[in-house]
Formats: C-alpha cells, sequence, structure tokens
C-alpha cells in the first residue's frame, strides 16, 4: 500500500509542477484545494480502501504543507496528522527524493486487523522515495485490538540520509507518565528494508549486548539479536504489563529476581532460535525462597520441527536437564533431575525437614504428548548423601519408585511402585478419580535402613508383618473417599505388644475435613503380666485440628493381670465400653463421655482372693485428658456395683496432683461381707467366719496427693450398723450418725490446720461380752490424724461402770495410736466372774487405769487394777497388751497383794482350805495368752491369828513342790487328821527362761520350808524341791492338781 | 598449760577405757543346735537331715573380747519359752499346707532363711492365695520366732545372727527337690 501511494504522489507531484508552471501563481491555491485536493482524497482513499479527508494544501516554493490529514478505515485503522509539511525540489523530485518530511503531532490508532483476503504487492527492492530529513514530532501511536490497547506517545523521531540513514527515536510507552523507551540505528533497503538497532534504552537501561537487526522480505521478517537486562524482577514485570496493558495475572504470593536475563535469538522465515540464560534467579512463594542458578533453555524451530533443551541448578542441590522434541502433532522428551541432599532442599520449605531427611536422588523420566494424550514415566533411585547425619528420620537412599502417568482427554491414570533396595514395598494404581495402594507385608525391622532412629517410635520397632490396602476414590467434587484396611502379625513396644492386629475403616473428605466411618480395631493386646483381646467399633470426624469418635463398641475380653510376681491379678476380665471421645490435635485435648461395664473372674490381692463372676460394675465418666499436663479430669464419674458399693467422683488425676472428691453408698454390708469378704478374710482369721454385719454405709470425702503428700477428708456416715462377733461377745446393733475423719500424710501435714468436724454416732446397743455401753449419743471431734470422743457413755459391767474418756487415736507416723482414759467403779466380782462363766469370786473390782495408750503395737496403763476381794487387796499395775490383734498376744504387768483370806480364797479355787493372811506380790508377770511365761513372785503369810492347813492342801503344796504326794499323811494316826497348825507359809518362785524355781521362806534364814509346821505336834513340814523343774513339769503338776480336786 | 591439760585429758580417757571390760558373747552352736532341734520338729518326717545334736561348748565363742578376759559358763540355749512352744506349733501345723508347694517348687527357701514364693507354675488364683497366706503366716512366725528366741536368752540384740543360723538350718533339712536360693539370688534344687 506504501508503494502504492508513492507512485501516485510522484505523479501528482509531476503534474502539481507541471500546474505550477503553466498556471500562475495567482491560481495555484484555488486549484489545490478546489481541484487537486478532492482528485487526492479519492486517489488515495481508493488505494487504501480507506476514508481520506485533507483540510488544506498549502503549495509554497519547493514545500508544501498538508494540514488536517485524516485517512481512515473503520475497525482497522485511524490517521490524523495535524500537519505535514514536505520539501523538495524538482530535481530531487526527479530522482525520487524528498529534501525533508516533517510531520506534525500525527496520531495512529491501529484499530483492527485488515480484511482478510487483502493481498499486498509485498516490499519493492527499494524505497518509492527516499527522504533525507524526516522528523516525526509529538506523535502518538495507539493500538487497540480487542482487549488488547497499547500505546506510544510523545514519539519523536529523527531519521537523516538517505541510503543507510541514521535515526534517532524516543518515546513513552503506556499512558500517563508512561515508560520511557529510546532507539537509534540504522536503516538498509537493499533488495528488501531492514533496521539495525544499536541502542534500546528501557526505562533508562540499555538492553542491548549487540546490535538487534530486523529485516524484513517478501517472505517474512529476520530478527537476531541478544539483550540483557540488568534485573527482572516481579515489580518491574507487572509495571511494564500495567504500562503495556498485558494481562499478567501472577499468584498474589509470588515473586521473583532475575538477575542480569539474557536471551539471544534468530529469527529467520521458517527458523528460530532462542537461547535464554539467567545466571542467578530467586523465586519466592510466601516464606519459601527457591535459589536458581545456570538456567539455560534452547529453543530450537526448523521449518515444523521444534526441539529445545535446558538446564538449571535449584538451590545448589538439584541439578536438572531436559530435552524435548516437537513434531506436528507429537510433543515428547525426556528429563534428569539429580538431587544431592533431599534435606537441604526441603529444609527450604520448611526448616525442621533440613535434618530430617538423609540422601539424595536421581529422578530420571521421558515424556510424551500427542492428540490430547500425555504419557509420562518416571524412575526415582536414591543415592547415598555426600553428608552423613545420625539425626535424620528418613534416609531416602535406599528408596526406589516407578511410576507411570497418562493424561487422556483431561484424566490422568496411572501405577507405581515403591521398593526398598529392590524389594517391592507397596504398590499403587489408579486414576486421577480412583486410586488403590497395595502395602505389601513387611516388618518395621526391614525398612531401618528407611527409617532413622527417631522416625519410629520404640514401642512400634517390633511391627512384624504389616500390610494394608486401601481404595481411594475422587468423587464430582474433587474429594476423597475410600477403604482402608491393614493388618499386622505382631506390634510391640517397650511394654505393649498387639498379636493380630487388624483395623479397617472408611473415610470421607468433608469440605472442612474427614469423616470415618465403619472404623473396626482388633487384636489381642499384652502388657508385661497382663492380656486380653480387644475389639473396637465406631465412627468418627476430623475437621481442622479437631476430632470427634463415637465409640459404638469397645470391647475387651479374656482379660487377664498380675504382678510381677504373679501373685495378685485377676483373670477373665472384662470390658465393654460406648460413648464419645472429641479432642484437638493441637492443644491435645481429650474430651470423654463414656459409659463402660467392666468385671472380672477372681481376684486376687495378694492373700486375699474373691471370685467375682457374678459381679458386674458399670461406670460412667464424663471427663477429660490433658495429655500434654499428662492430666485426666473427671467432671463425672459414677460407679456402680450392684449390691456392693455406688459412688459418685469429681476430680483431677496427673502424675503429680490427685485431687478428687465423691461420695459413696454401700450395699447391705451383710451382703457384701457375706458375697465378696468373708472368704478373703476367713483364712487369715477362722473367726471372722462367724462375723456378722448388717445395715449400710454412706460417705463423703475428698482426696488430694501430690507427690509428697496425701490428705484424705470426710464423713462416714452408717445407716442401721450391726456388728457380731459371736467368739468376742461383739454385739452391735442400730449404729447411725456421722463419723469425720481426716487424714493427711507428708511433710505438709502439719502445715495444714482445718477447723475440727464434729461428729455423732447412735447405737440402739453395744455389748461387748457381759459390758453393755449405755445408750447415749456418741460425740466426736475430728481433726488432722485424729480422732477424739471426749467423753464415751458409760459401760455397765457387773453393776459397776466403766467410764471411758478422753480417746485420741491418732496416727503418728504410719503408725496408728490410740490413748484414753479408763476409770472402772464397783464392779461386782461375783456378778462378773459368773457372767464370764468362772470361778466365782467375792469382792469389787476398781480400776484407774490412767491414760492407756497404744503404740508400736503395744497397749499400755499408766494407772492400776485394785481388786478387793478375799478380805484383802490386789493392785495390778504397769500393765501392757502386746499384739491384742495377733494371736500371740502377751500381757504384762506386777501383781501385789495383800490382807488375803487363805480361807476364801481356798476355798473359792477348791485349793484345799486353809487359814491364815496372805501377803507377797507376783511382779515381772509375763502371759502368754493365758499360760505365764515369766514372773518373779513372793508370798507368805502372816504369823498371826489362826492358822491351820488342811491334808487336801497339803497334798496340793507337795505336789506342786515335789512333784506327787507324801505318803505319810495316808498312814497310821495322820489319816485320821483333817487340819494341821502351821506358823508360816512362804515361798518364792519364779519362771525365767522355762525354769522354774521355787524357794521356801517359811523358816527364816532358810529357803528349804514352804511350810513350816506348828510348835505342837504332829508337825508337818513341806521342803521346797532341792533343783529347778521346767515350766512344762510344772504344768504337769497343775494339771495333777485338779486331779487331786477331784 | 593448754596443751598440759589436752594430754591429761587424753591420758585419762584412755585409762578409763582400759579399765572397760566388755564381753560380746553369742553362744553361736548352742543357737544352731537349737534351730536344728526345732526345724526338724517343725518339718518332722518331711526332713532328710537327722537334726544335729547341739554339743555344748566349754567355752563360749566370743566375738571379740577388749581388755581383761571374762570366764562365760556354758549357756543352753532356752526354746521352751510358752511363746516359742506355740510359735513351734503354728508352724508345724503349717507345715503340712506348706508340702506341697514346696515339694512343687513354688514355694522356696530364701537366703535368709525365709519362704519365698519364686513360681506360679500350676497354681490357680486361689491357690496363689494361699501361697500368700502361708508364706506370709510362716515368715512371720520365723521372724517372731528368732525375736523371741534371743529374748529369752537375753540375746535381744543377736536376733539377725540368730536368723542367719536359722537359715543355714531350713537349708540343711530341706528335702530333697526343694528350692534353695544362692548367694548370687538363683535357684538350686536340692
Amino acid at each position: 500500500m506504501t508503494m502504492i501511494c508513492g507512485r501516485q504522489l510522484l505523479s501528482l507531484l509531476l503534474m502539481l509542477i507541471f500546474a505550477q508552471s503553466t498556471t500562475q501563481w495567482w491560481w495555484r491555491n484555488r486549484l489545490f484545494n478546489e481541484g487537486l485536493r478532492p482528485a487526492v482524497e479519492y486517489l488515495v482513499g481508493r488505494q487504501l480502501d480507506a476514508e481520506v479527508r485533507i483540510a488544506g494544501l498549502h503549495l509554497a516554493s519547493s514545500r508544501m504543507r498538508i494540514s488536517g490529514l485524516h485517512i481512515e478505515q473503520p475497525d482497522v485503522y485511524r490517521i490524523s496528522v495535524a500537519e505535514t509539511e514536505i520539501r523538495f525540489t524538482l530535481g530531487s523530485l526527479w530522482h525520487g527524493q524528498l529534501e525533508t518530511l516533517y510531520v506534525q503531532s500525527p496520531r495512529v490508532e491501529i484499530l483492527g486487523l485488515p480484511p482478510s483476503g487483502t493481498e499486498t504487492a509485498g516490499f519493492p527492492m527499494r524505497p518509492p522515495l527516499e527522504i533525507a530529513d524526516l522528523k516525526i514530532s509529538d506523535g502518538d501511536l495507539i493500538i487497540q485490538w480487542g482487549e488488547l490497547r497499547q500505546e506510544l506517545h510523545s514519539l519523536n523521531i529523527d531519521l537523516q540520509g538517505t541510503r543507510n540513514p541514521r535515526f534517532e527515536a524516543s518515546a513513552r510507552l503506556g499512558g500517563g507518565a508512561g515508560l520511557p523507551i529510546a532507539l537509534s540505528g540504522t536503516g538498509t533497503w537493499d533488495q528488501r528494508p531492514g533496521i539495525t538497532l544499536t541502542r534500546f534504552d528501557w526505562d533508562g537501561d540499555a538492553l542491548l549486548e549487540a546490535p538487534l537487526l530486523f529485516q524484513l522480505g517478501s517472505s517474512g521478517a529476520s530478527v537476531a539479536g541478544n539483550a540483557r537486562l540488568p534485573h527482572l524482577s516481579r515489580v518491574e514485570l507487572e509495571r511494564v504489563a500495567a504500562i503495556l496493558a498485558l494481562p499478567v495475572e501472577l499468584p498474589p504470593d509470588l515473586d521473583f529476581s532475575f538477575r542480569t536475563p539474557e536471551i539471544s535469538f534468530a529469527i529467520r522465515p521458517a527458523e528460530l532460535d532462542v537461547q535464554l540464560t539467567v545466571p542467578t534467579a530467586s523465586v519466592r512463594s510466601g516464606a519459601q525462597n527457591l535459589d536458581l542458578a545456570a538456567l539455560a533453555v534452547n529453543l530450537r524451530r526448523q521449518d515444523d520441527t521444534w526441539t529445545g533443551n535446558g538446564r538449571f541448578t535449584l538451590e545448589k542441590s538439584v541439578q536438572s536437564t531436559f530435552t524435548l522434541a516437537y513434531i506436528e502433532p507429537k510433543l515428547t522428551g525426556d528429563f534428569t533431575c539429580v538431587v544431592t541432599d533431599f534435606g537441604a532442599l526441603a529444609g527450604r520449605f520448611a526448616p525442621d525437614w533440613k535434618e530430617q531427611l538423609l540422601g539424595g536422588g536421581m529422578l530420571k523420566g521421558n515424556f510424551s504428548s500427542e492428540s490430547g494424550q500425555t504419557l509420562l514415566a518416571a524412575d526415582f533411585s536414591g543415592r547415598r548423601a555426600t553428608k552423613q547425619r545420625t539425626d535424620f528420620r528418613i534416609d531416602l537412599t535406599p528408596l526406589q519408585a516407578r511410576l507411570t502417568a497418562e493424561i487422556k482427554d483431561s484424566q490422568l491414570t496411572g501405577e507405581g511402585s515403591l521398593l526398598l533396595d529392590g524389594r517391592p514395598l507397596a504398590t499403587f494404581v489408579g486414576s486421577s478419580e480412583k486410586l488403590k495402594i497395595v502395602l505389601n507385608p513387611v516388618s518395621l525391622a526391614e525398612i531401618g535402613p528407611l527409617a532413622g532412629p527417631t522416625l519410629i517410635p520404640e514401642f512400634l520397632k517390633d511391627v512384624e508383618n504389616v500390610a494394608g490396602s486401601a481404595e481411594l476414590l475422587n468423587d464430582s467434587n474433587g474429594r476423597w473417599q475410600g477403604q482402608v484396611e491393614m493388618s499386622a502379625a505382631r506390634v510391640r513396644g517397650e511394654e505393649l505388644e498387639i498379636k493380630e492386629l487388624v483395623a479397617s475403616g472408611r473415610f470421607r473428605q468433608q469440605q472442612h475435613g474427614i469423616s470415618l466411618d465403619d472404623l473396626n480395631l482388633g487384636g489381642k493386646a499384652s502388657l508385661p503380666g497382663g492380656s486380653g483381646r480387644l475389639a473396637l467399633r465406631g465412627s468418627g470426624a476430623l475437621a481442622g485440628e479437631t476430632f470427634q469418635v463415637k465409640l459404638a463398641a469397645v470391647e475387651a475380653t479374656e482379660v487377664e493381670f498380675f504382678s510381677s510376681d504373679g501373685m495378685s491379678g485377676l483373670t477373665d476380665g472384662h470390658l465393654s465400653a460406648s460413648g464419645q471421645v472429641s479432642g484437638n490435635l493441637t492443644s491435645r485435648l481429650l474430651g470423654l463421655n463414656l459409659t463402660a461395664r467392666l468385671g472380672a473372674g477372681e481376684v486376687l490381692n495378694g492373700p486375699y482372693y474373691a471370685n467375682l463372676a457374678d459381679s458386674e460394675a458399670r461406670l460412667d465418666l464424663q471427663g477429660g485428658i490433658d495429655f500434654d499436663a499428662r492430666k485426666l479430669s473427671a467432671q463425672s464419674l459414677d460407679i456402680e456395683i450392684p449390691d456392693l458399693v455406688s459412688a459418685h467422683i469429681e476430680g483431677i488425676a496427673s502424675p503429680d496432683l490427685v485431687d478428687f472428691s465423691g461420695s459413696l453408698k454401700t450395699g447391705e454390708l451383710g451382703t457384701i461381707f457375706d458375697h465378696y469378704l468373708k472368704a478373703a478374710v476367713e483364712p487369715l482369721d477362722p473367726e471372722l467366719k462367724e462375723l456378722a454385719l448388717t445395715g449400710t454405709l454412706s460417705a463423703d470425702f475428698a482426696l488430694r496427693r501430690s507427690p509428697d503428700t496425701l490428705v484424705v477428708r470426710g464423713t462416714v456416715q452408717p445407716r442401721e450398723f450391726g456388728l457380731k462377733l459371736a467368739s468376742s461377745g461383739l454385739d452391735i446393733s442400730g449404729g447411725n450418725g456421722q463419723l469425720p475423719l481426716s487424714f493427711s500424710q507428708g511433710p505438709s501435714a502439719d502445715r495444714e490446720p482445718e477447723e475440727p468436724l464434729n461428729g455423732i454416732l447412735n447405737f440402739s446397743s453395744f455389748k461387748t461380752g457381759p459390758a453393755r455401753l449405755e445408750n447415749a449419743p456418741l460425740h466426736l471431734l475430728s481433726s488432722t490424724n485424729r480422732l477424739e470422743v471426749r467423753e464415751f457413755p458409760l459401760w455397765n459391767l457387773a453393776g459397776g461402770k466403766i467410764r471411758v474418756t478422753d480417746l485420741v487415736a491418732t496416727i503418728e507416723g504410719k503408725q496408728p495410736a490410740m490413748a484414753a482414759r479408763i476409770r472402772v467403779d464397783d464392779i461386782d466380782l461375783k456378778t462378773l466372774t459368773s457372767e464370764l462363766d468362772m470361778t466365782g469370786m467375792i469382792g469389787t473390782l476398781s480400776a484407774d487405769l490412767g491414760e492407756i495408750r497404744y503404740a508400736e503395737q503395744t497397749l499400755s496403763s499408766a494407772g492400776q487394777v485394785t481388786i478387793s476381794a478375799f478380805g484383802g487387796t490386789t493392785v495390778i499395775s504397769n500393765i501392757r497388751l502386746r499384739d491384742p490383734a495377733s494371736n500371740y498376744r502377751t500381757l504384762l504387768g506386777d501383781v501385789d497383794f495383800s490382807g488375803i483370806d487363805l480361807y476364801r480364797l481356798t476355798r473359792t479355787f477348791e485349793f484345799g482350805e486353809m487359814n491364815g493372811i496372805l501377803d507377797g506380790h507376783i511382779h515381772h508377770l509375763r502371759l502368754f495368752g493365758t499360760v505365764p511365761s515369766q514372773f518373779d513372785a513372793e508370798l507368805a503369810t502372816r504369823e498371826e491369828g489362826r492358822r491351820n492347813i488342811s491334808v487336801k492342801a497339803l497334798n496340793n503344796i507337795s505336789i506342786l513342790s515335789q512333784g506327787g504326794l507324801s505318803a505319810a499323811l495316808s498312814r497310821g494316826i495322820y489319816r485320821f487328821i483333817d487340819f494341821y497348825r502351821y506358823q508360816k507359809i512362804g515361798l518364792r518362785c519364779t519362771l525365767d527362761n522355762d525354769v522354774f524355781r521355787m524357794q521356801g521362806t517359811a523358816l527364816e534364814d532358810s529357803e528349804d520350808y514352804l511350810v513350816y509346821g506348828g510348835l505342837l505336834p504332829p508337825k508337818i513340814d513341806i521342803i521346797a524341791p532341792g533343783r529347778d523343774i521346767s515350766f512344762k513339769e510344772m504344768l504337769k503338776r497343775l494339771s495333777r492338781l485338779d486331779r487331786a480336786d477331784r | 598449760m593448754k596443751r598440759l591439760v589436752r594430754i591429761g585429758s587424753l591420758l585419762t580417757a584412755v585409762a578409763v577405757v582400759s579399765c572397760v571390760t566388755i564381753n560380746i558373747y553369742f553362744p553361736a552352736e548352742e543357737v544352731r543346735g537349737a534351730a536344728d532341734k526345732i526345724v526338724n520338729e517343725v518339718w518332722g518326717d518331711r526332713s532328710e537331715t537327722p537334726p544335729a545334736q547341739a554339743e555344748p561348748k566349754g567355752q563360749p565363742s566370743s566375738f571379740l573380747r577388749f581388755g581383761l578376759s571374762s570366764a562365760q559358763a556354758a549357756q543352753d540355749i532356752d526354746v521352751s519359752t510358752p511363746e516359742i512352744r506355740a510359735i513351734r506349733e503354728s508352724m508345724k501345723q503349717r507345715a503340712d499346707s506348706l508340702f506341697p508347694y514346696l515339694d512343687a517348687g513354688q514355694v522356696g527357701i530364701g537366703r535368709d532363711g525365709l519362704l519365698k514364693a519364686r513360681s506360679t507354675d500350676g497354681l490357680d488364683l486361689r491357690s496363689r492365695g494361699e501361697v500368700n497366706r502361708l508364706v506370709a503366716a510362716e515368715n512371720g512366725d520365723r521372724q517372731r520366732l528368732y525375736t523371741e528366741i534371743a529374748r529369752a536368752n537375753g540375746l535381744a540384740d543377736k536376733t539377725a545372727e540368730i536368723q542367719a543360723i536359722f537359715a543355714d538350718s531350713w537349708r540343711d533339712q530341706a528335702a530333697s527337690g526343694w528350692f534353695v536360693e544362692t548367694k548370687d539370688g538363683s535357684w538350686n534344687r536340692k
């Protein structure tokens, strides 16, 4: 089009010259504007197929000005030039040259492509018109193709020369302030037009490393050059894009920086060579930053064949190369990616992973794409890391992987396998919508080379033959769901071992999480000393950090548990639980709402055995677990064991603190004892077999335990409590009231003063043997480790009273202690001995036992017992009872007596009548049960009053002293005498170390006479034995006394 | 002057100590004889070793003797106090219940002469409870026996020595097939 216009203009100029020469100066403007201008508009418009308007033509000497030029082809372009000045001479015109062409304020708007089918004649061999001086000033170029709009303003061009004109150009690219660009170079038009750019300043920066050559010809354009930017970043790109109105949309968190990118290209008809090199670059996405180096891409097109290759280094640890080829319609290529250190690479994304991954690897593969089908095959092979560490979690060195994938019609399918040192570990096959993964049976010990020392928890390292499979489906919303099954022959940790473990479940990816259905878990678990079979059914949901599990059923059966020595434990335990568990993965809080039934068959705790097969406990728990604080909290824990106890507990439990409170209520104590306790305690003390209990107990309590402190406080409330133990004569019934208790142990026990608590107990009947407690309230006062009863109701015993006051029961250290004051008044011995079915005695018994204390398994009295009987007084002091609760009870004390009427004494015990008054003592008396094992006794009759001794008494004394009867008293005249007189009876006897020693003290300065006869004949003396005898022998002699009585 | 006082004090203390005679006497042989007798009585026919007869020594065993010597009369060990007789009787009655467990090896004789539950093989829970109860009761009686022998014979501070001698007797008179604990804590079948 330009060449056509040039010829026409040349013809017009010749005509104008001719007109000028033929018409006179006077006619020139009228001729131009009224004659020539319409013709020019017509001719040019027809040639350009455009509407052409010229406001005015002004011809002067060798100069013509065109004002108001407007050319427009609707929807294709629009050109308006304010003023154009053309200078010429006839000579220059003759040679096809213009001296100057000044174009003032041109505005060119390109609105679209010319209609298809428009034929162009191509470029002429030479330019149709040479312009020696071309200046375009303050021009605008606007390209508006659809949404794309490019603007070039303040365009100034200064072109000098005709053959190889030099030009300088400047403009502002884009609207507004725009981006300044400046160009300079030379033009050529030899055979075809061409431009050689020697300078290209972009925003003040020189881009060109080498001249950029544009060559236009009839068959196309050739462009070759080498450009380099000092820097290219996202900000700069977006600025240019905005200026150029290019629709560049980058991810919001993506940033990049290319330093000194350089591009070399050569565009020739049907050929293209492009080389892009970037020495260094960094790409940042969010907080992640990747460094690229040595990026080089070569792209070549020859005819219809594209080939390319490239390489880059990522983070100094990934070296990648690739090749590709495109021959219509198929694209093929291969790639190799060598990673020297996966840890370093992963560390750029997550710093924690830098130390957790070890090893490198090579990914090698190829791909092809044709007719909407893309195939990909890749192999990965781990490589040993250059730097070895021991603190890694995963070592990729022994790992291999194979992957083949196909993308067809936007559908991805593929299969792959994961291998460990060449052994198949897992396979997967499927598509973007369905995937099946199979984990081949493997023991975790076998994947040891893959796992670092901390990857697999210690308790999982002995997992044997773990296998599994998963079928995953991707629904129309792009969410996954599927079925997962897993099994393991054995999972063993430090203490826990699970055999025959099976687990399965379905999962579904939700909008904000994952739901789990049909969860099943089962196996046989064992702990040191215990085992059981576990089964779990449930469902759950995971949403973000929170999860919720509904336990349809948790079953533990065949549970056995034994202590390390096997001497405590249970068998046939079972648990059935259901409920809901919810929690938060971040805060590691677990909420529990569980209901459970549990029971056991046989239970053994040391010597205590019970068969609880008929009992079952029900447990309702609402609480939570704080795993970080290792704390279990129970907002509500209800436990019920039918016929035994029901309890409600609230509180917390952690290794550092157990703090809970609650209440409990027992069933009928008689039922509990008969059903649960009798069998357990009977072997320990057969007498307990006869124990009978009635009533119930309820209690409110609070317990607080820290590592060094235990505090228990509460109140026990008996209801119609009764206890009967025939062997001890204990009979209690109708016990009601409140018994406050407070126990504290540890260094802080004394530092926690508390307000004493008052309690009260009432009994409708309280008897122990012949003693009966008066029916009156029993007031109690409880403080830490201390229970006080200021005053008991009076005990009634054999017409007398027993007053117990100031009873204080304490726990000193870990040993119980007790103290009380007991006073006994006016007990009638006749009544008492009768009630006790003892040999009847007459007299009274009174005692002020002072303070009775129980400590270190010994009950001791600071007071004494006074017995007024047989006309004299007997005082028992230093009373101590050791091991009162054992079968080896030992009573110790000192007995002093005086004024005992021997007649009344011997008649009472049928020893054989004697007269006289007896004084003496038994010191250091030690009674084992009822048998003396030690004493030091001395007794003697007073040498006053009537002193007779019967033959029976003489014989018994002989038996005791000699071991047998004296035959002399049954012979001769002696057989007719019933009584003999004596002067004195005196003896000293000791029992120590089972040796019984008896000496006579009846005669002064002699140890021989037990009985020293009277002055008148017949005189009877009884001589003390000359040797010690064993106490066993003494007991035999005592037994003979009994026989002698009969 | 101070130095003289110090030296004088030291000499005085040495002189006082030199004049004190401490006799520590322990009738080991007599206790051993008594132990053999009691063990034999408790285990009766089950013990294979006849009770060793205690042979009173003319001179007492003396662990330590300082200063002037002091002759001690030979001492018989009394093992017939009512307490000891009761304990022996209790142990004797319990023996029949213990024999099956000793024979089967579930109970063994420890180094200290006390019984130990060493195995639960073949025992149901009820039997284990019985073993616990029997062993605890037996050991309680044995400890009480040693304490009582020491008390009755004026050897209250020698309970540990008495227990050690009894431990030898329990082990020596254990029946064939019973388990006895060795010094290293392992068990040997006799």
